[in-house]
């Protein structure tokens, strides 16, 4: 499979630490793939994400965006095929208003008056805000404020869309919101997302999903291959679906419950048939 | 806190709000200096007349202008009375020393007054009228010349902007914080002048900390966003000069006519 | 049963008489008893954090009245009156940590009962054991504040609202931002103080499976004005109704229906959390210990 980013034999750490927080790391994105990074707090997912953007530089080792190595003269370059969405909507807000945030991005890529102006309107009917373009932040809720950091993102027509944390500051309405704005827009842009989480179902929409412990790989698989360690999961501080609770909790009380991973659905229709069955 | 309206915005979409801002910024400056044209009745009474039909036009209530003028009414009352007591000439009504009431005092002393009041209705519906934003963009477009002189007119301006559109965003953490404090048991209206002080360490220290780290992650979006100093940008938002703002500088000459024909040489 | 806290018709305005004014409680009324444990829904903007600044006095209501801890507070309550309120009314406000500021953890806790007059020594005996309580470890208390992580700040704040030793503890999303693992500590923290120190607590959330885990009683804002009053028990088995106000289920109801829309089996009660729900379908699911271990 083709690769859209590629990190190679990585090596950083924040100038006030003493010991590596990445070693020896490397991981590989492919296009159009939807990775989602889950780890406790501190355990260095925002980094990753930085040094994926070029926002921080790493001490060795290598950064390949698009087939290009990342390098101080290109990295503007390599920026714009990369969009940010962070955690918290007040602090990413540049503009004085919604239509200034998401032409800020645009003027600093110098992109001419008439087709900014164009690419502001569709960007924000894209994500359902065009009438509130004239609005200022404070009018605005969270959920719509990460909308318009959406938007701001998509009006640069990036490869790759890295969501820090993006929902973690909503309510569960606002989450829904941009989750299913994400799972649209991935489709019909084709984007590749990397979204940073910690909520388990963001986490089982990726195609694969990388656990991050203290800057090291614990595991990177499919969803139903890493949820189905409900156990190790728990350990490091993580949530595990649902369907592995119930199946925790069945467990408890000697029920032989199934020992591969089931989704949510399957778990329902597999305690409606044994219960049949008995 | 919320109470005082100098600054605060209130959308519309009347004449007054549609001008351009550069316009409107230049004007209100304008305004402001024409007001010590004013040396008689007359002349004080055509520059409230012009006050009043702006305020007409923005169709904004007279109400907000008199809340605007009250924070500041101890400062005009205290300008007003050393003018008072100490202007001399015309009919004496009262002295003492070096003080004295006289005719000349008590009419000099109204006219300050009418001037403080016009200057502040001026401002205030400037930026009743006005985004914030419109108000830095208008002042980073009049900068322009300065740029010649290697001012960074853009990185001051962007600067200035994002300075605004944070102030709602602090005021709220301020009063967060502040309440955050008062459940703490923290009076920021009681007690003795250190006592309030001292009350006042555990608002600023989180408020600062806080800012800071607004600051920092503001300025890692901005970096992620392709941001790189004000050099090769283009803009969003580019004003023009209209019918309208020509008309209000016409009705400007107009006043200033009548001012000189009306003032006192 | 002795009543903690009852609101009657309680009316808050911001910024009254202006153009922003606006109306965030509408007639407000309920009454809460001595300790019981309260989860207060709504969408954002509905009125749960005007609601819950009134309990400590940080608001006074525009109109109506209202009783905490045998304290009347009404419009014309002087801060001065609510002094002792404060102390026992402890408020944990969303993203706690914005309220640091000593030099140090052990200060940063003792502050409040230095506010109330408490001496030094007395203080920081005090602030230990709230650091206790939260469990922090001695090792960061003559640390600063700024220096820990984003678990054990959020642990310092509360506890700098425990050392009041409060008889009423308000939670305001008290566990936002932080990861499940210590989401689920700070959670079963405050259960545990709840039955150690009969407290009566108030939590708003917007997480179901707390409301189902930890409350007896849910008040549900819609707009400024109290929707209703119910134990999670009623609440969560309307459905239609929790659907017309757009209102989520917590994880294991939903879970249940699933199963009751697929096979004849019927829960009684409705199950609202993970072992409820296990408790009941246990005895109809095959036995033994599966394979893998
Ligand atoms: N600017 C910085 N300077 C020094 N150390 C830092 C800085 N930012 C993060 N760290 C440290 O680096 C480690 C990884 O932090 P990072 O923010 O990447 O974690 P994270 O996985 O994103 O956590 P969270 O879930 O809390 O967002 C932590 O130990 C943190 O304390
Ligand atoms: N200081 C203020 N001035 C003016 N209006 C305010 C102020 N604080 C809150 N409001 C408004 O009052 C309403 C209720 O706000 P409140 O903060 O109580 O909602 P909430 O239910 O806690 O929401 P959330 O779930 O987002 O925390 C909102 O519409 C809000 O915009
Ligand atoms: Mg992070
Ligand atoms: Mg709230």
């Amino acid at each position: 499979m083709e690769k859209i980013a590629e990190i190679k034999n990585l090596n950083f750490k924040y100038s006030q630490q003493d010991s590596w927080l990445f070693h020896d790391f490397n991981l590989a994105i492919n296009r159009y793939e939807w990775l989602a990074i889950i780890g406790h707090n501190g355990s260095g997912k925002s980094t990753l994400a930085r040094l994926i953007d070029g926002l921080l530089v790493p001490q060795a080792g290598e950064i390949w965006i698009d087939q290009q190595k990342m390098s101080s003269e290109n990295v503007w370059q390599l920026r714009k095929k990369i969009g940010m969405v962070f955690q918290n909507p007040e602090n990413q807000f540049v503009g004085a208003n919604v239509a200034d945030d998401v032409a800020f991005g645009l003027e600093n890529q110098a992109v001419p008056y008439e087709k900014m102006h164009q690419r502001v309107a569709a960007a924000l009917k894209r994500v359902n805000m065009w009438e509130f373009s004239e609005q200022e932040p404070a009018n605005l809720s969270g959920g719509q404020k990460q909308r318009v950091a959406i938007a701001g993102v998509i009006a640069l027509k990036p490869k790759i869309v890295i969501l820090d944390e993006a929902t973690s500051m909503l309510d569960p309405a606002g989450r829904y919101d941009v989750i299913s704005l994400i799972k649209e827009l991935k489709e019909q842009e084709g984007l590749t997302v990397i979204s940073i989480t910690h909520d388990i179902d963001e986490a089982s929409l990726a195609d694969r999903v990388v656990v991050l412990d203290d800057g090291k790989i614990l595991d990177a698989a499919s969803p139903a291959n890493v949820f189905s360690q409900g156990q190790t999961l728990t350990n490091l501080g993580l949530d595990v679906p649902f369907s592995e609770k119930v199946k925790l909790a069945l467990k408890q009380q000697d029920v032989l419950t199934p020992s591969e991973y089931y989704t949510e659905q399957r778990m329902v229709d597999w305690i409606c048939q044994s219960i049949l069955k008995k | 806190m919320n109470k005082i309206l100098l600054g605060r915005y209130l959308p519309g979409s009347s004449l007054i709000h549609r001008l351009d801002p550069r316009a409107k910024l230049l004007l209100s400056f304008y305004f402001i200096i024409i007001i010590f044209l004013a040396n008689n009745w007359s002349s004080y009474f055509l520059l409230f007349f012009f006050m009043a039909l702006t305020i007409l036009l923005a169709k904004i209530k007279i109400g907000f202008f008199w809340k605007g003028v009250r924070p500041l009414i101890w400062l005009i009352l205290f300008t007003v009375v050393l003018q008072i007591f100490f202007s001399t000439g015309g009919t004496v009504y009262w002295h003492w020393g070096i003080l004295s009431v006289t005719s000349t005092g008590l009419v000099s002393g109204i006219y300050v007054f009418c001037r403080f009041v016009l200057i502040i209705f001026m401002s205030t519906l400037l930026t009743l009228t006005t985004p914030p934003l419109e108000i830095a963009g208008a002042m980073e477009s009049l900068l322009k010349p300065l740029k010649k002189v290697h001012f960074p007119v853009y990185e001051v301006s962007l600067m200035l902007s994002i300075a605004l559109r944070f102030v709602p965003t602090l005021m709220d953490e301020a009063l967060k914080i502040m309440n955050a404090q008062r459940s703490r048991g923290v009076n920021f209206d009681q007690g003795s002048l250190m006592q309030r002080l001292k009350a006042v360490v555990p608002l600023l220290i989180p408020l600062f900390v806080s800012a800071f780290n607004r600051a920092e992650d503001l300025a890692t979006a901005m970096e992620a966003r392709g941001y790189h100093g004000g050099e090769g940008r283009t803009k969003y938002r580019v004003h023009q000069w209209l019918y309208h703002d020509t008309l209000s500088c016409l009705a400007f000459l107009a006043l200033t006519i009548g001012m000189l024909l009306l003032r006192n040489w | 049963m002795d009543l903690s806290i009852n609101f009657e018709k309680v009316d808050y305005i911001y910024q009254p008489n202006t153009p922003f004014a606006h109306q965030a409680l509408n007639q407000v009324s309920f009454s809460l008893p001595d300790e019981s444990y309260t989860a207060i829904i709504g969408h954002t903007g509905s009125g749960k954090s005007t609601l819950v600044q009134h309990l400590n006095g940080l608001l006074k209501p525009t109109h109506g009245r209202l009783m905490v801890q045998e304290q009347m507070i009404t419009p014309q309550t002087t801060n001065k009156e609510l002094s002792d309120l404060r102390r026992q009314v402890g408020v944990v406000f969303q993203f706690p940590e914005a309220q640091l500021f000593e030099e140090t953890v052990l200060r940063d806790i003792a502050f409040a009962p230095k506010n109330f007059g408490i001496d030094e020594e007395k203080a920081a005996q005090l602030a230990k054991e709230a650091a206790e309580a939260v469990r922090l470890p001695d090792s960061v208390l003559d640390k600063s504040p700024f220096e820990l992580s984003g678990g054990q700040m959020r642990r310092v704040a509360i506890a700098g609202i425990l050392v009041m030793k409060p008889k009423v503890l308000v939670l305001d999303e008290p566990t936002a931002g932080l990861d499940p693992k210590g989401h689920q500590e700070i959670m079963e923290l405050f259960a545990r103080l709840k039955s150690q120190q009969h407290l009566t607590v108030i939590l708003v959330s917007h997480q179901m499976d707390d409301v189902a885990e930890y409350a007896d009683q849910v008040l549900v804002m819609e707009q400024g004005k109290l929707l209703t009053q119910q134990t999670p028990q009623q609440l969560f088995s309307q459905v239609e109704w929790l659907n017309k106000h757009h209102l989520g289920l917590p994880h294991a109801t939903k879970f249940a229906f699933e199963i009751e829309k697929k096979s004849t089996f019927k829960f009684s009660p409705l199950p609202l959390t993970v072992s409820q729900l296990a408790n009941q379908l246990a005895n109809f699911l095959p036995k033994g210990v599966s394979q893998d271990e």
